[in-house]
């Protein structure tokens, strides 16, 4: 494994290849966990497609729809190598949202389960779809509390135990409100051997740290592109083939069907079934392009560098009187944080306008952790492979500065 | 878009001494108002004597930008009848969104005149605005 500097210097060349940095010198960005920056060959990799292979997929039969649709075909496989899955489990959403929802949707229309079991710490997007679909269908919908930030496997036990079966277990693999990753493997088994099936929301692990589909035993798995240097608006559910084939579609249209009757109409084979209308095709290449980047940077590095960065900040902001962090028991590259002489917008303002840091703040789309941790709002910082030390050293000297407005 | 645009001295003058916070004990009216977004929340009451609105005052949790501009708004209509505070209210809506306005009416709050370069904090500053509007209907 690299030093601590190595990595540091490693990645501050990396950060080169993405050119939001050169147009802005200044900037900090410490806001990975909203959305990550793009790496030039990904911007590259977009415009190619449009200037050289832009043709709607999976219907004509000329050269250039023959060459766009190997070209979506093979970004499919490239998101399956980088999971562990198989091009036939991949299916391309518009994002993590979407995934959640489409999962939502279609297992709580299928009459199969009786209930939906989420932890509160969720992102709203993994908790709104599930209460909503459950308040439609009158399916029973159990939150599962959490003790500040953190899930006990307890509580998990006991509500697996009671719950009416067969149910939906949903859970994020790292929050993003305060970056606690929950012992979803312990889970994954638990949830199993009580007649449920597991969903993860990779949104926030995916980019984080290398994950095997398969070797999971997770049944599903939504993340989006864009927290992983790829475009917005592409996203990924992974599903494990059977039951993907058991599911009914969520959306229909073009695309997703097979023969179309007056009165009834067959459809696609998994996972085109799931993809109704003209996909998100350049979307999708420029996704694989960004697996692509991430794979030769190395995972292993990746990891590690976040996880020095985040020791590094803690260590940092422990220093300053009377700013608090929420952080678990170990956070994994998101830093939540509040100052007991600041509110949250004032502090992420002054440290944009004064320092040139973007931090978010607010509720994080996470009201639930929020209210368990009894505060409305908090400024969260998190971390990406092109963060250096010196961008914890800046976001330290941003709060003091920010601060002494408000002493 | 210096920070002192938005942190001047009068905005942090009555973010830190505002004589409005707290609440009064038998208010003629009171009402909660909210950014759901930001997790802000304001709690506003007035004490009417009459038509003219005796006291006004406020408490809950906000940014800067919130409280200071709770605090000026309750200076201005302190004194004032139902229909001219309404009157303020408007005035300081048209100034937000960049259309012609009466600055006579508006004293302190003229710091805000310089909002719309800050776009994501329109909505700290017209919180108690909203409120105000929303309790005098």
């Amino acid at each position: 494994m690299s030093s601590v500097r190595e990595l540091d210097e490693y990645f501050e060349k990396l950060k080169t290849d993405f050119p939001i940095f050169s147009e802005r010198p200044d900037l900090v960005y410490l806001d990975n966990a909203a959305t990550t920056q793009k790496p030039l060959a990904v911007i590259e990799k977009l415009k190619n497609f449009y200037t050289e292979t832009n043709a709607n997929v999976h219907r004509a039969v000329y050269r250039l729809a023959e060459e766009s649709t190997m070209l979506y075909e093979d970004a499919r496989k490239t998101v399956a190598d980088f999971v562990g899955g198989k091009a036939t489990e991949v299916v391309f959403t518009k994002g993590t949202t979407e995934s959640l929802n489409m999962l939502a949707y279609s297992l709580g229309l299928s009459g199969k389960y009786k209930s939906f079991v989420v932890p509160l710490f969720e992102h709203h997007s993994n908790f709104v779809p599930w209460q909503r679909i459950a308040h439609i269908t009158g399916l029973k919908f159990y939150p599962v509390k959490i003790h500040g930030g953190e899930l006990s496997l307890e509580d998990v036990e006991a509500i697996v135990k009671s719950c009416e079966k067969p149910f939906i277990f949903s859970m994020t693999g790292l929050t993003n409100s305060l970056g606690y990753r929950p012992p979803f493997e312990a889970i994954v088994e638990l949830v199993h051997s009580a007649d449920g099936l597991f969903v993860l929301d990779g949104a926030q692990l995916i980019p984080h740290e290398a994950f095997d589909f398969k070797a999971s035993g997770v049944d599903f798995l939504a993340f989006s592109g864009h927290k992983i240097l790829g475009p917005t608006g592409i996203g990924v559910l992974v599903g494990k083939k059977e039951l993907l084939e058991q599911m009914n579609p969520f959306q229909y249209g073009g695309e997703m069907i097979d023969r179309v009757g007056e009165q009834e109409t067959t459809f696609a084979p998994v996972p085109h079934k799931f993809e109704a209308g003209t996909p998100n095709v350049a979307g999708a290449v420029g996704l694989a392009e960004a697996l692509r980047y991430v794979k030769n940077a190395g995972f292993e590095k990746i990891t590690q560098h976040i996880e020095n960065l985040t020791k590094n900040a803690i260590e940092k902001l422990t220093d300053i009187p009377g700013l608090i962090l929420y952080c678990q028991k170990k956070c994994h590259g998101i830093i939540s944080f509040s100052h007991e002489n600041i509110h949250p917008h004032d502090l992420a303002e002054l440290l944009s306008r004064l320092s040139g840091v973007a931090v978010r703040s607010g509720h994080h789309c996470s009201q639930q952790q929020l209210k368990a941790l009894g505060v409305s709002s908090l400024c969260r910082a998190s971390f990406y492979l092109y963060n250096t030390h010196s961008d914890i050293d800046k976001l330290f000297y941003g709060i003091k500065d920010a601060l002494r407005w408000f002493s | 878009m210096r920070p002192e645009d938005l942190y001047s001295d009068v905005v942090m003058f009555h973010y830190k001494n505002s004589s409005h916070k707290g609440k009064i004990k038998n208010p003629t009216a009171e009402q909660e108002g909210s950014n759901l977004s930001c997790g802000d929340s304001l709690h506003l009451y007035i004490e009417l004597n009459g038509d003219i609105l005796e006291k006004v005052t406020f408490d809950g949790h906000g940014c800067a930008v919130s409280i200071a501009s709770a605090s000026i708004l309750a200076d201005l209509v302190e004194g004032k009848s139902k229909e001219e505070a309404v009157e303020i209210i408007q005035e300081f809506y048209k100034m937000i969104k960049g259309e012609d306005f009466n600055a006579e009416l508006l004293g302190d709050a003229m710091v805000f005149e310089n909002l719309k370069q800050f776009p994501v904090r329109v909505k700290c500053a017209t919180l108690a605005w909203h409120t105000l509007e929303q309790l005098l209907k």
